[in-house]
Protein backbone atom coordinates (compact mmCIF):
# COMPACT_ATOMS: atom_id res chain seq x y z
CA UNK A 1 0.00 0.00 0.00
CA UNK A 2 2.70 2.45 1.07
CA UNK A 3 4.93 1.37 -1.81
CA UNK A 4 2.08 2.07 -4.20
CA UNK A 5 1.56 5.53 -2.73
CA UNK A 6 5.26 6.22 -3.20
CA UNK A 7 5.14 5.09 -6.80
CA UNK A 8 2.09 7.28 -7.36
CA UNK A 9 3.95 10.20 -5.82
CA UNK A 10 6.91 9.66 -8.16
CA UNK A 11 4.77 9.15 -11.25
CA UNK A 12 2.41 12.04 -10.60
CA UNK A 13 4.77 14.79 -11.79
CA UNK A 14 5.89 13.35 -15.13
CA UNK A 15 2.32 12.29 -15.91
CA UNK A 16 0.96 15.70 -15.01
CA UNK A 17 3.49 17.34 -17.33
CA UNK A 18 2.56 14.93 -20.10
CA UNK A 19 -1.14 15.62 -19.58
CA UNK A 20 -0.67 19.40 -19.69
CA UNK A 21 1.56 19.29 -22.77
CA UNK A 22 -0.85 16.87 -24.45
CA UNK A 23 -3.82 19.17 -23.79
CA UNK A 24 -1.88 22.11 -25.18
CA UNK A 25 -0.84 20.18 -28.26
CA UNK A 26 -4.41 19.04 -28.89
CA UNK A 27 -5.56 22.66 -28.81
CA UNK A 28 -2.78 23.46 -31.31
CA UNK A 29 -1.13 25.86 -28.90
CA UNK A 30 2.46 27.01 -29.33
CA UNK A 31 3.57 25.06 -26.26
CA UNK A 32 7.23 26.02 -26.47
CA UNK A 33 6.53 29.73 -26.71
CA UNK A 34 3.99 29.56 -23.89
CA UNK A 35 6.54 27.73 -21.75
CA UNK A 36 9.17 30.43 -22.34
CA UNK A 37 6.64 33.16 -21.57
CA UNK A 38 5.65 31.51 -18.29
CA UNK A 39 9.22 30.70 -17.32
CA UNK A 40 10.19 34.35 -17.86
CA UNK A 41 7.45 35.39 -15.43
CA UNK A 42 8.71 32.74 -13.01
CA UNK A 43 12.24 34.13 -13.11
CA UNK A 44 10.95 37.64 -12.46
CA UNK A 45 8.87 36.40 -9.51
CA UNK A 46 11.87 34.66 -8.00
CA UNK A 47 14.10 37.71 -8.30
CA UNK A 48 11.47 39.62 -6.35
CA UNK A 49 11.70 36.93 -3.66
CA UNK A 50 15.46 37.27 -3.09
CA UNK A 51 15.29 40.06 -0.45
CA UNK A 52 12.65 38.15 1.54
CA UNK A 53 14.71 34.97 1.51
CA UNK A 54 17.82 36.96 2.46
CA UNK A 55 16.02 38.60 5.41
CA UNK A 56 14.89 35.22 6.76
CA UNK A 57 18.22 33.45 6.29
CA UNK A 58 20.13 36.28 8.02
CA UNK A 59 17.73 36.52 10.97
CA UNK A 60 17.62 32.78 11.60
CA UNK A 61 21.40 32.51 11.12
CA UNK A 62 22.06 35.21 13.71
CA UNK A 63 19.51 33.80 16.14
CA UNK A 64 21.01 30.29 15.97
CA UNK A 65 24.73 31.03 15.66
CA UNK A 66 24.74 33.61 18.45
CA UNK A 67 23.53 30.96 20.88
CA UNK A 68 20.24 32.82 21.43
CA UNK A 69 18.20 29.77 20.42
CA UNK A 70 20.15 27.50 22.80
CA UNK A 71 19.75 30.07 25.56
CA UNK A 72 16.00 30.21 25.02
CA UNK A 73 15.79 26.41 25.05
CA UNK A 74 17.85 26.20 28.25
CA UNK A 75 15.64 28.83 29.90
CA UNK A 76 12.44 26.98 28.98
CA UNK A 77 14.12 23.58 29.46
CA UNK A 78 13.19 23.06 33.15
CA UNK A 79 9.50 23.46 32.29
CA UNK A 80 9.86 20.79 29.61
CA UNK A 81 11.83 18.45 31.87
CA UNK A 82 9.11 18.91 34.48
CA UNK A 83 6.54 17.83 31.90
CA UNK A 84 8.83 14.90 30.96
CA UNK A 85 9.36 16.16 27.45
CA UNK A 86 12.91 16.20 26.03
CA UNK A 87 13.99 19.87 25.58
CA UNK A 88 15.39 18.92 22.14
CA UNK A 89 11.81 18.88 20.88
CA UNK A 90 11.52 22.52 21.95
CA UNK A 91 14.44 23.40 19.67
CA UNK A 92 12.56 21.76 16.83
CA UNK A 93 9.30 23.51 17.74
CA UNK A 94 11.03 26.91 17.73
CA UNK A 95 12.87 26.32 14.45
CA UNK A 96 9.92 24.83 12.60
CA UNK A 97 8.04 28.10 11.89
CA UNK A 98 11.25 29.76 10.72
CA UNK A 99 13.11 27.39 8.46
CA UNK A 100 12.22 24.19 6.67
CA UNK A 101 15.80 23.12 6.04
CA UNK A 102 16.95 23.90 9.62
CA UNK A 103 14.03 22.00 11.14
CA UNK A 104 14.52 19.06 8.77
CA UNK A 105 18.18 18.96 9.83
CA UNK A 106 17.18 19.06 13.50
CA UNK A 107 14.63 16.28 12.96
CA UNK A 108 17.30 14.11 11.33
CA UNK A 109 19.63 14.79 14.30
CA UNK A 110 16.90 13.86 16.77
CA UNK A 111 16.10 10.65 14.86
CA UNK A 112 19.76 9.64 15.04
CA UNK A 113 20.19 10.69 18.68
CA UNK A 114 17.07 9.08 20.16
CA UNK A 115 16.27 6.50 17.46
CA UNK A 116 13.53 6.92 14.84
CA UNK A 117 11.13 4.59 16.69
CA UNK A 118 11.60 6.12 20.14
CA UNK A 119 8.93 8.38 21.64
CA UNK A 120 11.07 11.45 20.93
CA UNK A 121 11.86 10.27 17.40
CA UNK A 122 8.22 9.68 16.55
CA UNK A 123 7.10 12.96 18.14
CA UNK A 124 9.80 14.87 16.26
CA UNK A 125 8.70 13.23 13.00
CA UNK A 126 5.09 14.25 13.57
CA UNK A 127 6.05 17.84 14.42
CA UNK A 128 8.17 17.99 11.28
CA UNK A 129 5.49 16.47 9.06
CA UNK A 130 2.31 18.13 10.23
CA UNK A 131 3.07 21.81 10.02
CA UNK A 132 4.41 24.33 7.55
CA UNK A 133 7.24 26.79 8.05
CA UNK A 134 4.90 29.69 8.78
CA UNK A 135 7.30 32.66 8.54
CA UNK A 136 9.07 31.40 5.46
CA UNK A 137 5.90 30.52 3.59
CA UNK A 138 4.21 33.75 4.56
CA UNK A 139 7.04 36.06 3.52
CA UNK A 140 7.56 34.13 0.30
CA UNK A 141 3.90 34.00 -0.74
CA UNK A 142 2.97 37.54 0.27
CA UNK A 143 6.29 38.90 -0.97
CA UNK A 144 5.83 37.39 -4.41
CA UNK A 145 2.71 39.50 -4.97
CA UNK A 146 3.88 42.48 -2.92
CA UNK A 147 1.12 42.40 -0.31
CA UNK A 148 1.98 44.65 2.62
CA UNK A 149 -1.07 44.29 4.85
CA UNK A 150 -1.16 40.62 5.90
CA UNK A 151 -4.22 41.05 8.18
CA UNK A 152 -4.52 38.00 10.45
CA UNK A 153 -2.41 35.66 8.29
CA UNK A 154 0.67 35.43 10.55
CA UNK A 155 -1.40 35.08 13.72
CA UNK A 156 -3.47 32.33 12.11
CA UNK A 157 -0.34 30.47 10.98
CA UNK A 158 1.37 30.65 14.35
CA UNK A 159 -1.70 29.53 16.33
CA UNK A 160 -2.09 26.58 13.93
CA UNK A 161 1.57 25.70 14.29
CA UNK A 162 1.48 25.93 18.09
CA UNK A 163 -1.65 23.75 18.31
CA UNK A 164 -0.07 21.10 16.08
CA UNK A 165 3.09 21.19 18.24
CA UNK A 166 1.10 20.63 21.44
CA UNK A 167 -1.03 17.90 19.84
CA UNK A 168 2.12 16.16 18.58
CA UNK A 169 3.62 16.18 22.10
CA UNK A 170 0.41 14.56 23.39
CA UNK A 171 -0.02 12.00 20.59
CA UNK A 172 3.63 10.98 20.09
CA UNK A 173 3.91 8.90 23.30
CA UNK A 174 0.56 7.17 22.60
CA UNK A 175 1.83 5.79 19.28
CA UNK A 176 4.65 3.86 20.89
CA UNK A 177 2.66 2.08 23.62
CA UNK B 1 3.96 41.71 13.52
CA UNK B 2 6.60 40.43 11.10
CA UNK B 3 8.59 43.61 11.83
CA UNK B 4 8.64 42.82 15.54
CA UNK B 5 9.63 39.19 14.99
CA UNK B 6 12.45 40.08 12.60
CA UNK B 7 13.71 42.83 14.90
CA UNK B 8 13.68 40.47 17.90
CA UNK B 9 15.48 37.62 16.12
CA UNK B 10 18.31 39.87 14.94
CA UNK B 11 18.71 42.12 17.98
CA UNK B 12 18.35 39.38 20.61
CA UNK B 13 20.90 37.34 18.67
CA UNK B 14 23.39 40.22 18.65
CA UNK B 15 22.81 40.98 22.35
CA UNK B 16 23.29 37.33 23.36
CA UNK B 17 26.49 37.13 21.30
CA UNK B 18 27.71 40.36 22.93
CA UNK B 19 26.87 39.01 26.38
CA UNK B 20 28.83 35.80 25.83
CA UNK B 21 31.73 37.67 24.20
CA UNK B 22 31.29 36.01 20.83
CA UNK B 23 30.36 38.98 18.68
CA UNK B 24 32.66 37.81 15.87
CA UNK B 25 30.17 34.98 15.27
CA UNK B 26 27.60 37.51 14.06
CA UNK B 27 29.65 38.82 11.14
CA UNK B 28 30.57 35.28 10.12
CA UNK B 29 26.94 34.24 10.32
CA UNK B 30 25.78 37.17 8.19
CA UNK B 31 28.47 36.53 5.62
CA UNK B 32 27.75 32.83 5.19
CA UNK B 33 23.94 33.10 5.34
CA UNK B 34 23.80 35.97 2.85
CA UNK B 35 25.59 33.72 0.37
CA UNK B 36 23.35 30.75 1.21
CA UNK B 37 20.21 32.84 0.75
CA UNK B 38 21.20 33.84 -2.77
CA UNK B 39 22.28 30.29 -3.65
CA UNK B 40 18.93 29.06 -2.39
CA UNK B 41 17.06 31.70 -4.41
CA UNK B 42 18.87 30.68 -7.57
CA UNK B 43 18.00 27.04 -6.97
CA UNK B 44 14.39 28.05 -6.40
CA UNK B 45 14.39 30.20 -9.55
CA UNK B 46 14.96 27.16 -11.75
CA UNK B 47 12.10 25.10 -10.39
CA UNK B 48 9.73 28.08 -10.17
CA UNK B 49 10.50 29.11 -13.74
CA UNK B 50 9.99 25.56 -15.00
CA UNK B 51 6.60 25.16 -13.35
CA UNK B 52 5.50 28.67 -14.28
CA UNK B 53 6.19 27.68 -17.88
CA UNK B 54 4.23 24.43 -17.60
CA UNK B 55 1.36 26.17 -15.81
CA UNK B 56 1.17 28.78 -18.54
CA UNK B 57 0.42 25.93 -20.96
CA UNK B 58 -2.01 24.40 -18.46
CA UNK B 59 -3.90 27.68 -18.23
CA UNK B 60 -4.01 28.23 -22.00
CA UNK B 61 -5.09 24.66 -22.72
CA UNK B 62 -7.92 24.72 -20.19
CA UNK B 63 -6.44 22.09 -17.84
CA UNK B 64 -6.66 24.38 -14.79
CA UNK B 65 -10.29 25.15 -15.58
CA UNK B 66 -11.04 21.42 -15.83
CA UNK B 67 -9.38 20.84 -12.45
CA UNK B 68 -11.32 23.80 -11.05
CA UNK B 69 -14.59 22.21 -12.15
CA UNK B 70 -13.81 18.95 -10.33
CA UNK B 71 -13.10 20.68 -7.01
CA UNK B 72 -15.70 23.41 -7.44
CA UNK B 73 -18.28 21.98 -4.98
CA UNK B 74 -15.71 21.70 -2.20
CA UNK B 75 -13.89 24.96 -2.80
CA UNK B 76 -16.84 27.24 -3.50
CA UNK B 77 -17.80 26.96 0.19
CA UNK B 78 -14.32 28.07 1.26
CA UNK B 79 -14.02 30.75 -1.40
CA UNK B 80 -17.51 32.22 -1.82
CA UNK B 81 -16.19 35.36 -3.53
CA UNK B 82 -14.36 33.64 -6.37
CA UNK B 83 -16.52 33.39 -9.52
CA UNK B 84 -17.67 29.86 -10.39
CA UNK B 85 -15.31 27.90 -12.61
CA UNK B 86 -12.58 30.53 -12.43
CA UNK B 87 -9.14 29.05 -13.25
CA UNK B 88 -7.79 30.25 -9.89
CA UNK B 89 -9.86 27.46 -8.29
CA UNK B 90 -7.80 25.06 -10.41
CA UNK B 91 -4.56 26.56 -9.11
CA UNK B 92 -5.79 26.34 -5.52
CA UNK B 93 -6.77 22.66 -5.95
CA UNK B 94 -3.45 21.81 -7.60
CA UNK B 95 -1.49 23.48 -4.77
CA UNK B 96 -3.38 21.54 -2.11
CA UNK B 97 -3.01 18.32 -4.13
CA UNK B 98 0.76 18.83 -4.48
CA UNK B 99 1.07 19.13 -0.70
CA UNK B 100 -1.23 16.20 -0.15
CA UNK B 101 0.94 13.87 -2.21
CA UNK B 102 4.27 15.12 -0.91
CA UNK B 103 5.33 16.90 -4.09
CA UNK B 104 7.03 19.63 -2.07
CA UNK B 105 8.99 21.34 -4.83
CA UNK B 106 5.93 21.65 -7.07
CA UNK B 107 3.81 23.06 -4.26
CA UNK B 108 5.79 26.30 -3.99
CA UNK B 109 5.64 27.28 -7.69
CA UNK B 110 1.93 26.37 -7.73
CA UNK B 111 1.32 28.35 -4.56
CA UNK B 112 3.01 31.43 -6.00
CA UNK B 113 1.00 31.10 -9.20
CA UNK B 114 -2.18 30.94 -7.11
CA UNK B 115 -1.15 34.04 -5.18
CA UNK B 116 -0.72 36.06 -8.35
CA UNK B 117 -4.04 34.81 -9.75
CA UNK B 118 -5.77 35.70 -6.46
CA UNK B 119 -4.22 39.15 -6.54
CA UNK B 120 -5.69 39.79 -9.98
CA UNK B 121 -9.15 39.19 -8.48
CA UNK B 122 -8.47 41.55 -5.61
CA UNK B 123 -9.39 45.22 -5.64
CA UNK B 124 -6.96 46.39 -2.97
CA UNK B 125 -3.44 45.67 -4.21
CA UNK B 126 -1.64 46.20 -0.88
CA UNK B 127 -3.93 44.17 1.35
CA UNK B 128 -4.49 40.42 1.44
CA UNK B 129 -8.01 39.68 0.16
CA UNK B 130 -10.40 37.34 1.98
CA UNK B 131 -9.67 34.61 -0.56
CA UNK B 132 -5.92 35.09 -0.10
CA UNK B 133 -6.31 34.71 3.67
CA UNK B 134 -8.32 31.49 3.26
CA UNK B 135 -5.79 30.14 0.77
CA UNK B 136 -2.97 30.88 3.24
CA UNK B 137 -4.91 28.94 5.89
CA UNK B 138 -4.91 25.92 3.56
CA UNK B 139 -1.21 26.32 2.77
CA UNK B 140 -0.20 26.69 6.43
CA UNK B 141 -2.21 23.59 7.26
CA UNK B 142 0.01 21.65 4.84
CA UNK B 143 -2.43 18.74 4.55
CA UNK B 144 -0.36 15.72 3.63
CA UNK B 145 -1.09 12.06 2.96
CA UNK B 146 2.41 11.02 1.88
CA UNK B 147 5.10 12.98 3.71
CA UNK B 148 7.82 11.76 1.30
CA UNK B 149 10.88 13.56 2.74
CA UNK B 150 9.95 12.65 6.28
CA UNK B 151 9.53 8.93 5.53
CA UNK B 152 12.84 9.01 3.67
CA UNK B 153 14.83 10.48 6.57
CA UNK B 154 13.14 8.06 8.99
CA UNK B 155 14.17 5.14 6.78
CA UNK B 156 17.68 6.57 6.59
CA UNK B 157 17.88 6.70 10.39
CA UNK B 158 17.13 2.96 10.44
CA UNK B 159 13.47 2.96 11.45
CA UNK B 160 11.68 -0.40 11.61
CA UNK B 161 8.51 1.29 10.45
CA UNK B 162 9.31 4.56 8.65
CA UNK B 163 5.68 5.04 7.57
CA UNK B 164 4.30 4.71 11.12
CA UNK B 165 3.80 8.46 11.21
CA UNK B 166 1.64 8.67 8.06
CA UNK B 167 -1.76 8.52 9.74
CA UNK B 168 -0.86 10.79 12.67
CA UNK B 169 0.74 13.30 10.30
CA UNK B 170 -2.40 13.37 8.18
CA UNK B 171 -4.62 13.68 11.26
CA UNK B 172 -2.57 16.48 12.79
CA UNK B 173 -2.19 18.38 9.55
CA UNK B 174 -5.96 18.13 9.17
CA UNK B 175 -6.42 19.40 12.71
CA UNK B 176 -3.99 22.26 12.02
CA UNK B 177 -5.79 23.14 8.79
CA UNK B 178 -9.18 23.18 10.50
CA UNK B 179 -7.88 25.34 13.34
CA UNK B 180 -6.41 27.77 10.79
CA UNK B 181 -9.64 27.85 8.78
CA UNK B 182 -11.63 28.44 11.96
CA UNK B 183 -9.46 31.40 13.02
CA UNK B 184 -9.68 32.69 9.47
CA UNK B 185 -13.48 32.41 9.53
CA UNK B 186 -13.70 34.30 12.81
CA UNK B 187 -11.29 37.00 11.63
CA UNK B 188 -13.09 37.55 8.34
CA UNK B 189 -16.50 37.74 10.01
CA UNK B 190 -15.31 40.02 12.77
CA UNK B 191 -13.91 42.21 10.03
CA UNK B 192 -17.27 42.45 8.30
CA UNK B 193 -19.05 43.28 11.50
CA UNK B 194 -16.70 46.16 12.27
CA UNK B 195 -16.85 47.32 8.65
CA UNK B 196 -20.66 47.21 8.74
CA UNK B 197 -20.70 49.07 12.06
CA UNK B 198 -18.45 51.76 10.64
CA UNK B 199 -20.75 52.12 7.67
CA UNK B 200 -23.74 52.57 9.95
CA UNK B 201 -21.91 55.21 11.95
CA UNK B 202 -21.17 57.08 8.76
CA UNK B 203 -24.84 57.02 7.81
CA UNK B 204 -25.79 58.47 11.19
Amino acid sequence: MIDRLFIFSQWAIPLLILLILGAGFKKKLKVYELFIEGAMEGIKTTIRLAPYILAIFIAIGIFRNSGALDLLVSLLGPLFTFLQIPPDLLTLGLLKPLSGSASLGTTAELLNKFGPDSVTGVTASIIQGSSETTFYVMSLYLGSVNIKNARHILFMGLVGELSVFILALLIGPLLIH
Amino acid sequence: MINIVWFCLVSIGILVAAGTGKLELISNSIFSNAGKAIEFTIGLAGIIAFWSGILKIAEASGVTEAVAKVFQPLLSKLFPKIPKGHPVMGFISLTVAANLFGLGNVATPLGLQTMSALKMLSTDQDTASDATCTFMALVFGGLSIIPTTLIAIRAQAGSVNPALIMVPVFALSLAGTLIGLFINYLALHWNYKTAAAQKENCLD
